[in-house]
């Protein structure tokens, strides 16, 4: 039972952190939610490039024109993939990282949570900026062809 | 200059970034993380404005339209109907877009204040702004798994009714046993 006498202050849990008992409770309710997010990801990944494997065995089928179409095609399927699979790095980097946090309460640990889930977003970020750029390049091109056609 | 060895044991007592017992290599990378969720925040909030003029513009402008031009009988009126559910689909679309954006400017707005209050309260915050959207996005996923097993299950359904109510008249494939001369 909570003692209801004891002085206010910080929580802590390790040799060298002081958290408060609400962050480290934050903590706690949300690497749950990386974890499973990042495992529906990883999940996703895994069913893309066994779904580009299928689809290449059955260009292979068709002859050798047909097996470079594959390649090419499972190519583009494990690429794919890989924008699946970084991010799902991160966010479980991210669950593994707080739960070491939470045991051991130690800065480095908080530090690589955080560094994790700062590069699942700077990764977000990035593609974002390219796709708004290809939109971009995509808007120009297709005003320069209307004008010039 | 040498620390003097002989002077007495002091300790630092002014509130700096350690107040919130967040080491300032912490703080700095939530001040990095910061710049990226603003920017995506702030597109998804772009995207979902774009979103509810293109469901206004669905709902009421085409769906009008269509109802209105001359001589297109009653398909019109039925596309008109699917034009105002698409436009109202697309208004909902865009209520999804608008929860993490907010949640992500919490975030982004929260860890502003941290940086310069050192509060445990800004860092707390904060954490449960990116908390509540990683909450959404997980409820998300389960709700897109739970679609996606209905829509198989339908499908299957569907395809078993659609083969069995095929008609059975058909004359018997056979194979010839002699060439045809």
């Amino acid at each position: 039972m909570e003692d209801t006498y004891a002085p206010p202050g910080s929580y802590e849990s390790g040799s060298d952190s002081v958290i408060n008992a609400e962050t480290m409770d934050i903590f706690r309710r949300t690497r749950g939610w990386t974890k499973f997010v990042g495992i529906f990801l990883m999940v996703i990944a895994i069913l893309m490039i066994v779904a580009g494997i299928f689809v290449a065995i059955r260009y292979a089928s068709m002859g050798a024109t047909g097996a470079g179409t594959g390649v090419v095609v499972l190519g583009v399927y494990i690429v794919m993939a890989i924008f699946y699979i970084y991010p799902a790095r991160r966010l479980l980097g991210y669950s593994k990282a707080s739960r070491q946090f939470l045991s051991s309460g130690s800065d480095s640990d908080l530090c690589q949570a955080l560094d994790q889930i700062q590069k699942f977003w700077r990764f977000m970020g990035v593609i974002m900026v390219v796709v708004l750029v290809v939109y971009a390049l995509a808007f120009i091109v297709g005003i320069l062809g209307a004008i010039f056609a | 200059m040498v620390e003097n060895p002989y002077s007495t044991p002091s300790a630092n007592i002014t509130p700096d970034s350690s107040s919130t017992g967040l080491p300032p290599k912490a703080l700095d990378i939530l001040l990095r993380t910061r710049g990226w969720t603003k920017f995506l925040a702030i597109l998804w909030l772009i995207g979902a404005a774009f979103m509810v003029l293109a469901g206004i513009g669905m709902a009421f402008g085409l769906a009008k339209g269509i109802a209105s031009t001359p001589g297109i009988g009653p398909a019109g009126s039925m596309l008109a109907k699917y034009g105002t559910f698409y436009g109202l689909f697309y208004i909902v679309l865009a209520l999804l877009y608008i929860y993490p954006a907010m949640r992500m400017l919490g975030f982004s707005k929260s860890v502003r204040k941290l940086a310069t209050s050192h509060s445990t309260q800004d860092l707390n915050h904060a954490l449960d702004q990116h908390r509540k959207f990683w909450k959404f996005a997980g409820c998300m996923m389960i709700a897109m798994f739970i679609f996606w097993f209905v829509m198989i299950g339908f499908m299957g359904v569907a395809g078993v009714k659609a083969s069995s109510s095929m008609p059975s008249g058909f004359p018997p494939v056979t194979t010839p046993m002699t060439p045809a001369p």
